[in-house]
């Protein structure tokens, strides 16, 4: 624009202070020339000055971040992009392969068995709310029978193991939808 | 965009709620106001902020890193307006009541009319919402002509027409003001 001779239409842009370097330099020099630019100049700074205190509303910001959450969640009930659900279902996947991988029948392993049961044993995959407090979570588990034994993965999942009834455990972590963002039984 | 910006997209696109909060806290108010520039309306500005948020959630990793991330959002809040009007079948076309061009120069009287922010305030809310977007994008948010222009999707040459006849409105209606009229007004 620093070619351009500049006018009255680049001072509301001069008085916002967004204009660049160059700009500015073209239109300052306008108006140091011209008494004309500069009361428009002085009408546009005492107008923006005005807007400026104009008493706009705040938005709620906690009502309305709750509401968002609650669309969010209800579009995304797992709490994680598509991207990410994709990743933790090839995850998870990935992880039955292997467990299927481990527990085919090797005829040459027949006399062995693991030192560990844990392998074999059913969990829970969970995800917790981001801002679940530790206290609470720490309870349920408790009341539950549940430890965590693995996580969290990228995508946030903590594995858990019953040492109770896990069916029971799974119904009561649903119905807790403050606290578990996700929960599935492996 | 800042960096800061950039990391808050990308944990988005990853289905961060934490960095989405983070993102809603820092720019809420930016888009709110807008929209209440627009239309007036808390209850409508809630509405389009909701929409708008719940967009940047589905779309974080489209964003294109060229513009600047409230001129982004603000052109999304825009398109949700003009989709809003359209449902409800209410004339969305930008009025045209192009203010008749004062020539006079300005006086002293009219700059200490723009001083006034009830005044500014009053003529705010009666020229047209095209006019009265356009001072809130340049006086308020402070945008460049260009960021303008990206977000209403007109030439750069357009902004600087409408911001002309901005001026020019909120002039007449300063003088009318300055005139003797905001005896009758503010009584």
């Amino acid at each position: 624009m620093s070619s351009v001779k500049p006018d009255k239409d680049d001072l509301p842009w001069l008085v916002n202070g967004s204009l660049d370097e160059a700009e500015t330099a073209a239109v300052k020099a306008s108006i140091e020339s011209s008494t004309e630019l500069r009361d428009e100049y002085a009408f546009l700074a005492a107008l923006r000055d005005s807007v400026k205190q104009q008493d706009l509303a705040d938005v709620p910001l906690e009502m309305s971040w709750q509401r968002l959450r609650r669309d969010i969640r209800r579009q995304y009930p797992k709490g994680v992009s598509s991207r990410w659900r994709f990743a933790a279902i090839a995850a998870s996947l990935f992880l039955l392969v292997q467990s299927l991988v481990i527990w085919l029948p090797d005829e040459s392993a027949e006399h062995y068995h693991p030192l560990s049961s844990s392998v074999a044993e059913p969990g829970l995959r969970v995800q917790f709310v981001d801002d679940a407090p530790q206290a609470r979570i720490r309870q349920l588990l408790r009341e539950q029978h549940l430890r965590i034994v693995d996580g969290p993965s990228a995508a946030g999942l903590y594995r858990l193991v019953s040492d109770g009834d896990r069916a029971q455990a799974l119904a009561a972590l649903k119905k807790q939808t403050d606290l578990i963002a996700y929960v599935q039984a492996e | 965009m800042s960096e800061n910006d950039a990391i808050l997209l990308k944990a988005i696109a990853a289905g961060d709620e934490k960095a989405m909060q983070r993102f809603f806290n820092l720019y809420a108010n930016n888009v709110y106001r807008y929209v209440l520039s627009r239309c007036a309306d808390n209850t409508l500005a809630s509405d389009i902020l909701n929409l708008v948020m719940l967009e940047v959630w589905r779309q974080a990793d489209a964003f294109q890193a060229r513009s600047k991330v409230t001129t982004w959002l603000i052109g999304i809040a825009r398109h949700k307006l003009i989709d809003h009007y359209r449902k409800e079948k209410r004339h969305v076309h930008d009025e045209l009541n192009e203010a008749i061009p004062d020539n006079a120069p300005v006086s002293e009287q009219l700059v200490t009319a723009a001083q006034n922010a009830e005044w500014v305030k009053h003529c705010l809310e009666n020229i047209g919402r095209t006019q009265r977007e356009i001072i809130h994008l340049a006086f308020y948010a402070d945008m460049a002509y260009a960021e303008i222009a990206e977000i209403i999707e007109c030439p750069v040459g357009t902004v600087k027409s409408r911001m002309f006849h901005a001026r020019q409105a909120l002039r007449n209606c300063l003088n009318k003001l300055a005139g003797g009229e905001a005896a009758h007004v503010f009584s």
